[in-house]
């Protein structure tokens, strides 16, 4: 039924500088179609545009005939709205990419443009205006993951003081990775010392709100208005009242291996994981807190801030944000471990001053190794990929050890050097004192001390050497596929979040108004975690304007009540949980529903109608160009 | 004038839609007889649609979206799939020739895919017609 | 028309006042035509009410319980007969003719039953050409003994002498309204007393729907479905169940649970009798008003929740996940097959 009873249609015809009516005979057309036809040289043009504009009042529905909408809606879009004619009563004919452009024969030609056109003209009988809408966007942002990307990011954004920032960080500190190593290649700053500043800024800034021991569980929502529930763990510590004065530690009778220091280290059971962490409150392991068992309560005693309470508990609770940035990080390849054989991130503890041996790299036994043998590409077969950054990590490491132990051997086994730019300068010094030794393969073994053996030009090699260092590839951190699955994300072959397209959407996800940066999308190096940080900031601040309103598509779908049978059926069919069953009826969210149309295709009752794509048009058109 | 088989192709517009224009700036030419019909996705894509082209006339149809795992829309691009292998086994119990319809997918970019798949296709039809299929 | 029928019931004042004179009695007549006899019963069902019918109708016809011959029919006057309910399809010579002579009869003709209404399960023969389906049906079907090929021909002559003829067969099953224009529709398999009755009462209200259906509801069978709530909101299915292929818990969805149910397509109205017995629903009582075709309307349903949930990439998994629905066809037509797009289709060639 069409919403008018008088329709006078108008049939713009686009002879497109010859490019249309070379292969298409539109006099012919002209004759063939039963409706108003005027013919122009070039729509597009200034003088087209304005003949449109000048003759278009007089039609209620418009047919142009041109080029690929594409290409050409927005501006015929604008002519229209400017004549008072709602733009959902016009509909565009694809004259020349798909006709002109592709036909050989201009008879053939013709008579497709006929039909194509007839389409048109029938299914715009059923075209009704449709009213385009604006929402109200939330500003706010939430940030998941407080490493290096996520509190760069959230700075970022938060220099806006009438925006709210969420950290969402699921450790009870922030800093991510970077803040654990003493040096950061290439260039050997001191990644404390660097990261010190921005770190406290975060937690100084009025308008970014941190939530520790905390993660995403839930989302309902798109770009401009998400609904995030999180849930947060006790940490038994108030970070507001506590001072980080280390009374309660003192007065901690339990005794634990730190994991966070690889054991190499004892904590508390109420412990800061490492020297100088942030937010500056220690943390109460709960398991082996000896309050429930033995109703100690020396760490309260102790305290004179009263900032500990035992009655903390895990709560939920919801967030709301116009759009949220994914960075929660990487993790590393686990690679099997020794006495004396490393992991790059273990030995990274060991390298740093606020670590177990305060900088001191040292042997189990004490010791201080007089030589180390650097593998290479630890996990790179099983990971399918090279992780780039380690090699640079190694030279760093290299660098190190020779400074703090100008005797020590070290013995690179490697079997491609990915060192570029400014690290290859870091290489050219280290080549100065390390050797290195090209080997497709390798095995590390301790037995007593540590025999290396690997297969270089000249056949099988064996290395006996104090310690070795593996440097473990950069892998997927294990609860992103928990996040894809929250957030609706994909991921890449290799198990990290897949972008829209990595060439020119590099921080955008497949989902709108979800953002990610940093070791969530691959291996990176520090500074390119927080280019991607940076930008995906900018992608946000650039969408969710103060006072601008998000536009939304009235193409999308909708449900009639009275043909509705409450089967709920489209509500798993939506991929965006835009549809919803309440009080027996389903209804669809206008703001969520992207318009695909799959729920109206499925609606047993026939109860949905895609917008803009309803059946009758779809109908129509068929008709127009089958007869 | 005889100009051949009528086609209908349901075009994806973000994969299918996209490809045909690039056909079309590449001046490659294909049959006149298809008829494009632009859909958001290929999920939009009823199964009374396709029926609906023939009771018109059409001598067959086509859906064409994107492939699989890189819908726009996600998934619509399956469910158009999985409509379509019930559709041909009720078409082949009806007794009408299950070749008159045909999915396939055709990325954005593959024009030279399109190109093929509708030559192909109309040929296919060429023939069925004329040999009584 | 049915005014006269239960007029009174409406104005019971003027019941009392009325004389009854065989001249006001509503007159009917009743046939079936490709039909089993359920919707025979079907009448019979509505038990002591019919009594009350009974008494104010006239029935001038009514092959399987009146002795009333065809060329008793054509006496008639033109359009004499008040109502005439035809349950069946059409599908041969005889039954055309019938039918076509009781339109001429009829002032309102009622399309009684899914057979009539949709061509129903005879419909299905559709699918073949008549000798394909006298074939199965005389010759290989697994209870036929037949060693002599005796099949059944239009003439036949009569050992004493003189010959016996039948109808020649139509090459497709029609429903009613293919024939002859129909003013009404009463769906169901055949349908139940309540709804013969709500039939009976729309029709007397004046009220009657747009698309002329009696008697149903214009939601589907889920909204009225008792084990809709158990539907889960992620709802997919991996493979599907012949009903005899799984044990359906009594309070879920069967479609959930993998058994074909075409209740989300199908009118409600029908007590959901079929379900409350743990059965699926057959589509007895017809598509939902906006549908075009019930079969390509369900098919759609259908093959968009098979594996909804993780959606995989895998087109064999998809294939393998579709080919578990046994004889689509004869499932999602099972009594509308005549009056499916698809049919028509294939008939007009």
């Amino acid at each position: 039924m069409s919403y008018m009873s008088e329709q006078r249609i108008g049939v713009y015809l686009c002879e497109c500088g010859g490019e249309i009516s070379n292969k298409v005979n539109l006099e012919k057309v002209t004759d063939a179609i039963d409706a108003r036809t005027i013919t122009l040289p070039m729509l597009c043009t200034p003088e087209g545009l304005e003949e449109i504009s000048k003759g278009i009042s007089e039609f209620t529905h418009v047919v142009f005939a041109a080029c690929t909408p594409k290409r050409i809606e927005k501006t015929f879009e604008d002519v229209v709205k400017k004549a008072n004619l709602n733009p959902y009563l016009t509909h565009i004919v694809n004259l020349r990419e798909q006709c002109a452009w592709v036909s050989e024969d201009k008879e053939k030609a013709t008579d497709k443009a006929i039909h194509l056109i007839k389409g048109a003209l029938r299914r715009i009988a059923y075209h009704e205006p449709l009213e385009e809408k604006y929402i109200d966007a939330n500003p706010d942002v939430v940030v998941v993951g407080g490493g290096v990307a996520g509190v760069l990011a959230a700075l970022t954004l938060s220099e806006d003081t009438n925006r709210r920032v969420y950290l969402i960080e699921k450790n009870p500190h922030i800093g991510g990775k970077t803040i654990t190593y003493e040096d950061l290649t290439p260039n050997l700053t001191c990644a404390p010392c660097l990261l010190a500043p921005p770190l406290q800024d975060v937690l100084g800034k009025p308008n970014v709100i941190l939530y520790t021991n905390a993660e995403v569980e839930e989302v309902k929502g798109t770009l401009g208005n998400f609904l995030l529930r999180i849930s947060q763990k006790a940490r038994y510590v108030d970070v507001d009242k506590c001072i980080g004065c280390n009374a309660c530690i003192e007065v901690c009778p339990v005794n634990l291996p730190n994991d966070f220091e690889y054991r190499m280290k004892e904590r508390k059971a109420i412990y800061f994981p490492y020297a100088g962490v942030l937010p500056n409150a220690p943390v109460i392991d709960w398991q082996n807190c000896l309050y429930e068992k033995e109703r100690c309560q020396k760490c309260v005693e102790s305290c004179v801030f009263d900032a500990i309470n035992f009655d903390d508990m895990q709560r939920e609770f919801d967030l709301k944000c116009g759009s949220v940035l994914l960075s929660t990080g990487f993790s590393t390849y686990p690679v099997r471990e020794g006495g004396r054989i490393y992991s790059s991130p273990k030995f990274e503890r060991l390298l740093a001053k606020n670590g177990p041996t305060e900088g001191e790299i040292v042997l189990p036994d004490g010791n201080k190794p007089k030589s180390i043998a650097i593998v290479h590409c630890a996990g790179r077969e099983e990971l399918g990929y090279c992780s780039k950054i380690c090699c640079s990590v190694a030279m760093k490491y290299s660098h190190m050890i020779h400074e703090q132990l100008p005797d020590c051997e070290i013995h690179h086994i490697y079997t491609d050097l990915v060192l570029p730019e400014m690290h290859s300068k870091l290489y050219n010094e280290v080549s100065k004192f390390a050797r290195f030794h090209r080997s497709s393969k390798f095995d590390v073994r301790e037995d007593g001390g540590v025999t290396v053996e690997y297969t270089d030009e000249e056949g099988n090699q064996k290395l006996n050497v104090d310690m070795a260092v593996l440097m473990s590839g950069i892998m997927p951190s294990p609860e992103l596929k928990k996040i894809a699955e929250i957030f609706d994300l994909k991921l890449n072959e290799y198990g990290f979040l897949e972008v829209s397209d990595m060439k020119l959407s590099p921080v955008e996800t497949t989902s709108a108004g979800v953002l990610a940066a940093g070791g969530i999308l691959g291996a990176c190096s520090v500074e390119e975690s927080v280019q991607q940080a940076v930008a995906a900031a900018g992608k946000v601040l650039s969408k969710l304007r103060h006072g601008e309103k998000l536009f939304v598509d009235p193409k999308v779908c909708t449900v009639d009540e009275e043909k509705c049978s409450g089967c709920k059926f489209c509500i798993p069919l939506c991929p965006y949980g835009a549809a919803v069953y309440e009080e027996e009826k389903c209804t669809i969210d206008e703001t969520l529903c992207q318009g695909c149309g799959v729920c109206a295709s499925a609606c047993p009752a026939k109860a949905i109608e895609a917008r803009h794509y309803t059946t009758e048009q779809i109908y129509a058109e068929i008709e127009g160009v089958t007869k | 004038m005889n100009n051949g088989p009528v086609v209908v192709a349901f075009c994806c517009n973000y994969c299918s839609y996209e490809a045909a224009d690039r056909a079309g700036s590449a001046k490659k030419n294909y049959p006149e007889n298809l008829r494009i019909i632009r859909v958001p996705c290929s999920g939009r894509v009823e199964p009374e649609f396709i029926v609906k082209a023939f009771e018109n006339g059409a001598d067959g149809v086509m859906i064409l979206g994107c492939h699989p795992g890189s819908c726009h829309f996600k998934t619509g691009n399956h469910k158009a799939y999985r409509r379509y292998l019930l559709l041909k086994e009720i078409l082949r119990a009806a007794g009408i020739d299950e070749e008159r319809v045909k999915l396939d997918w055709v990325g954005a970019s593959e024009d030279d895919k399109l190109v093929r798949v509708s030559t192909e296709f109309v040929e296919k039809i060429r023939e069925l017609d004329t040999g009584g299929g | 028309m049915l005014e006269k029928l239960f007029g009174q019931k409406k104005q019971k004042a003027e019941q009392e006042q009325e004389v009854k004179q065989e001249s006001q009695k509503v007159k009917t007549a009743f046939y079936w035509a490709t039909s089993c006899g359920g919707c025979e019963e079907a009448i019979l069902d509505v038990r002591e009410k019919l009594f009350d019918v009974l008494d104010k109708i006239d029935i001038l016809f009514w092959p399987v319980a009146v002795d009333t011959k065809y060329s008793d029919v054509e006496a008639l006057e033109d359009k004499l007969l008040d109502a005439v309910f035809i349950n069946g399809g059409i599908s041969n010579i005889e039954q055309k003719e019938v039918v076509k002579l009781l339109r001429k009869k009829a002032k309102a003709v009622i399309a009684f039953g899914s057979c009539a209404h949709m061509g129903g399960i005879p419909g299905l023969r559709n699918l073949y050409s008549i000798e394909d389906g006298l074939e199965r049906v005389y010759f290989t079907t697994p209870s036929t003994y037949n060693p002599e090929r005796a099949l059944p021909s239009e003439k036949s002559e009569l050992p004493g002498g003189g010959e016996v003829t039948l109808p020649p067969l139509l090459p497709n099953v029609l429903p009613l309204e293919e024939v002859i224009s129909v003013d009404f529709y009463v769906p169901g398999c055949p349908p139940l007393p309540e709804t013969i009755l709500k039939a009976l009462e729309v029709l007397l209200s004046g009220d009657i729907p747009e698309d002329n259906v009696l008697g149903a509801e214009s939601k589907s069978l889920c909204n009225f479905c008792d084990r809709n709530q158990s539907k889960p909101e992620n709802l997919s299915v991996e493979r599907y169940y012949r009903v005899h292929e799984k044990a359906i818990p009594p309070d879920k969805c069967l479609l959930a649970e993998g058994v074909i149910c075409l209740g989300p397509v199908t009118r409600g109205g029908c007590g959901e009798k079929c379900i409350n017995v743990n059965m699926p629903c057959r589509g007895c009582y017809g598509p939902l008003p906006d549908i075009d075709d019930m079969g390509l309307r369900f098919l759609s349903n259908i093959a968009s929740i098979t594996c909804a949930g993780e959606e995989s990439t895998d087109e064999s998994k998809m294939r393998d996940a579709i080919a578990t629905i046994k004889d689509p066809v004869g499932t999602f037509y099972r009594f509308s097959y005549p009056d499916s797009s698809i049919n028509k289709l294939v008939r007009r060639r």
